[in-house]
């Protein structure tokens, strides 16, 4: 589905990614481990169109997206879940979800409201659990509430591939497990393959098939996360961290 | 012809000077400055003042940095150091001050326009071919006064807290250099520089309080074809602009040489965005 | 976990449904309100007040124009007269011929789309270029004092600095727009379609894409939207309806001058809009009527001063009140509701 072939990023002198090699197939739940500096935003930021790559390319479905602007990859179906709440804040939560489902349109016939994309905000909201709290304005919400409503606007727009940068970030256990939930049953309901940056090991037990670790802006290893868990290269990259 | 290129060439030492002046705020700073015409002007019309009380055009050309620097200085403490990081906010506002020096200039010298005596009447002569002394004593100046802001900000001990303050500024802080004060030195350094051109230029134009918005469209044409963030880039950018000036005005009226550097100029930062000479971002 | 902080927000949510509909039943009784007052005043008030009222719409309309790039969009624009100059001189001009058939519709036609032409041009060449922000607010301030240079030295076009006059009047057939009252209901019946255009503008989803970029630009890239589109195509309708804006004042003036393009007037669209409010629609010309207001008033007395007023307004914005006038009345309004509120709940 989405493939990285021969990645390289360099911000001037420094190299963030250093030639990485990354494929995931459809439907799978991929997890994107590393520590800090390991080059996973950056990773993240050339498959959507944030940053060009230096060299190498990037494929969805085989069609080659890398260089494309940010809007017209988000059109073929990369969302992406940023890791600071980038939610609208004083428009409310109706209006949020309206504004990502109408994303895509053409700027004149935005001239026009589409019932059938307001419905979908509707349903939406409905899904993940904020039915209660359209009316009230982004900024007001709590956060895990605000979290849903990112993980909701990335998915009206009905995506093949979903990015999400830490989306567990400042949760509680409790917070992170029906999160973890409600991203396995999207994923299996909605067909959508996904890839997920995060430090959380409870949350990636709980809903990774297969993890990639990065280190230094290169692949380290990739596999179930049993044998991440087992592997002492990962252990000493990790040495501090815990994993 | 000879004459229209050295007058393109004292035009764009003027417009160095004015342009390097912007480009260190901006490309230090990051702060955009639309009062910066005013800079200008108010050199200028220190230069006609200190002329009011002493007779001399000098007095004026000397001290006209130094009065302007100083005005730099109190501008920056009192307005620009609120509005660091919020780009929209600092231009409306300098264009609030630009308006209000300008008017008040209007209100203080009249609106009417005024020219001061060359002080320099000798011409240089060689070959058959003279041209106006104080012409090239501008240009001298300019390069001489551009040689000193190069070497400040490359080799000198104040190069290095700047850099500093502007790449890390917690850490310079947290290194004993005081932030604040660099910020403003180097405001007003900037600040000083259109001062001292508008001194040295007052002799040679028509002053009346509308001429620092040209200077100030010149000087951000120059920084757009120049590129933000090289001195030496927006040396290229002034000569650029001031040859094409001169010669576009020798083709044709001044106001269709000023449209058709503004469209070059437009075309460039369209496909060039960095200017022609800075690194890019 | 969350649940006092939702059953809170599921209260406020009721509420502010509830207000949602009652305030736009307000909004539009009062917009039919006002469209009703200001057709009514040419029967009992002095021809000096109807054309000054006229003054105000024009240049109200010409400060909600840049309140869409601006306010909503968060694009500034130092230069915008260019376009509300460029109608005046289109229309003028066209008005200026006597052989022409069809010179009303005509100067209405092209005196918007000329400017929109401009608007397009410099919006698509710019923002597809990711020129944005600061760089693009500078470049509409040369584009202005360029105009204005221009017009003042192609004289053999423009009549130079003493500008153009003797137009003939507008005429749309049997109708012409000749005496001042004709002018006048000309511009009120053209304002009232113009604002509700831009508030049908601004609900719609376009609307809330222009908010979305101004507040997050590279989400609202990330949802889909191609922002320098958005950010175009907003430009070119502001810059057609300032042209608008500029036809309707060539009745009313009867001369059209190089001013009309320049940085000066660009200033002081600027300062009605902020003045009055932003992002608002409403605040344009409340900004327009209040400063014009004050300015026939006070500049026998001002003078040269009240052009330095522009900068002291300005800085006033930047520095004290960034969301001018609305912005007070808003804040009073939420201070007394929350007083009554208050009192309420301690009862």
């Amino acid at each position: 589905m989405l493939e990285a072939s021969g990645v390289v990023k360099r911000f001037g002198g420094l190299v963030a990614v250093d030639g990485v090699d990354f494929r995931v197939e459809r439907g799978e739940i991929r997890c994107v481990i590393g520590p800090n500096g390991a080059g996973k935003t950056t990773l993240f930021n050339v498959l959507t169109g944030d940053l060009k790559p230096t060299a190498g390319r990037v494929l969805l479905e085989g069609q080659r997206i890398d260089g494309l602007p940010v809007h017209t990859i988000a059109r073929l179906g990369v969302a992406r879940k940023f890791q600071v709440p980038a939610v609208f804040q004083e428009l409310t939560v109706l209006e949020n979800l309206r504004v990502a489902a109408n994303g895509g349109r053409s700027v004149l016939s935005l001239l026009r409201r589409d019932r059938r994309r307001e419905d979908m905000a509707r349903g939406i909201a409905e899904e993940v659990g904020l039915q209660d709290l359209l009316g009230v304005q982004a900024g007001h919400l709590g956060h895990g509430e605000i979290q849903r409503l990112e993980i909701a606007m990335v998915l009206v727009s009905e995506p093949r591939v979903l990015l999400l940068d830490e989306p567990t970030a400042g949760m509680t256990y409790d917070e992170t497990r029906s999160i973890a939930v409600l991203l396995r049953d999207l994923a299996t309901r909605r067909h959508l393959t996904m890839v997920i940056v995060e430090h959380d090991i409870d949350f990636i037990k709980m809903i990774g098939d297969r993890i990639t670790v990065l280190h230094k802006g290169k692949v380290l290893m990739e596999g179930h996360h049993s044998e991440v868990e087992r592997s002492d290269e990962v252990r000493r990259v990790y040495l501090g961290e815990g994993l | 012809m000879l004459t229209t290129l050295l007058n393109g060439v004292s035009l764009a030492a003027v417009l160095a000077l004015v342009a390097i002046g912007l480009a260190i705020i901006f490309g230090l700073m990051r702060v955009i400055n639309l009062a910066h015409g005013e800079m200008f002007i108010l050199g200028a019309y220190s230069v006609v003042a200190l002329h009011q009380w002493t007779g001399s055009v000098w007095w004026g050309v000397v001290l006209a940095p130094f009065v302007v620097g100083g005005i730099g200085w109190v501008i920056e403490r009192t307005l620009i150091r609120r509005l660091y990081q919020r780009p929209m906010e600092t231009l409306v506002a300098t264009w609030g001050l630009s308006i209000l020096i300008r008017e008040g200039l209007k209100v203080f010298f009249g609106g009417g326009s005024r020219n001061l005596p060359i002080p320099i009447r000798a011409r240089l002569h060689f070959g058959g071919f003279s041209y106006p002394g104080y012409r090239i004593f501008l240009i001298f100046v300019a390069i001489v006064v551009m040689a000193a802001v190069l070497w400040l900000f490359t080799a000198t001990d104040f190069a290095l807290k700047v850099r500093a303050v502007i790449q890390r500024r917690d850490m310079a802080m947290a290194m004993g250099i005081d932030a604040a004060r660099i910020d403003q030195a180097v405001f007003a350094l900037g600040a000083a520089l259109a001062g001292l051109a508008g001194a040295v230029m007052t002799p040679l134009i028509t002053l009346n309080p509308e001429v620092g918005l040209f200077f100030l469209a010149r000087s951000f044409l120059v920084v757009i074809v120049g590129g933000v963030g090289s001195l030496l880039g927006t040396v290229l950018g002034a000569v650029i602009i001031g040859l094409g000036n001169a010669y576009l005005s020798f083709l044709t009226r001044p106001v269709f040489a000023e449209v058709a550097l503004f469209v070059f100029a437009i075309l460039l930062i369209r496909v060039r965005p960095s200017g022609l000479f800075a690194r890019p971002e | 976990m969350a649940g006092r902080g939702e059953a809170a927000a599921v209260r406020a949510a009721r509420r502010v449904g509830v207000s949602i509909s009652l305030l736009r039943w307000a909004h539009w009784g009062a917009v039919v309100l006002a469209a009703v007052a200001l057709w009514v005043v040419p029967l009992f008030a002095r021809s000096y007040f109807i054309g000054l009222l006229g003054r105000f719409l024009v240049f109200g309309l010409a400060a909600m124009s840049l309140d869409l790039v601006w306010g909503y969009t968060g694009q500034l624009s130092l230069g915008h007269a260019a376009f509300f100059g460029l109608g005046a001189y289109t229309s003028g001009l066209i008005l200026a011929q006597t052989s022409w058939p069809f010179l009303g519709p005509l100067a209405l036609v092209l005196g918007i789309l000329i400017p929109a032409a401009l608007g397009f041009v410099m919006a698509g060449t710019l923002f597809y270029g990711k020129v944005v922000g600061a760089y693009f607010a500078i470049i509409t301030l040369l584009v202005s004092l360029i105009l204005e240079q221009l017009a003042i030295s192609m004289l053999w076009l423009t009549g130079g600095i003493n500008g153009l006059y003797g137009m003939k009047p507008l005429a749309f057939g049997p109708l012409s727009v000749d005496t001042l009252n004709e002018a006048y209901y000309f511009i009120v019946i053209v304002s009232v379609i113009a604002y509700v255009l831009a508030r049908l503008l601004v609900e719609s989803p376009l609307g809330k894409a222009m908010d979305a970029v101004r507040v997050n630009e590279k989400r609202t890239a990330s949802l889909g939207y191609s922002t320098a589109a958005v950010r175009t195509v907003v430009f070119t309708l502001a810059a057609a309806l300032a042209g608008l804006a500029g036809v309707l004042y060539v009745p009313l003036e009867a001369f059209v001058y190089p001013s009309q393009l320049g940085v000066g007037f660009s200033t002081w669209i600027i300062v009605w809009l902020a003045i009055g409010g932003r992002r608002s629609l409403v605040g344009a010309f409340l900004g327009a009527f209040i400063i014009n207001y004050g300015q026939s008033l006070l500049s026998e007395r001002l003078g040269r001063y009240w052009v330095l007023a522009t900068g002291v307004f300005l800085l006033i914005v930047v520095l004290v009140q960034p969301d001018g006038l609305l912005g007070i009345i808003r804040d009073v309004k939420d201070r007394l509701m929350r007083v009554v509120r208050g009192s309420r709940a301690g009862a």
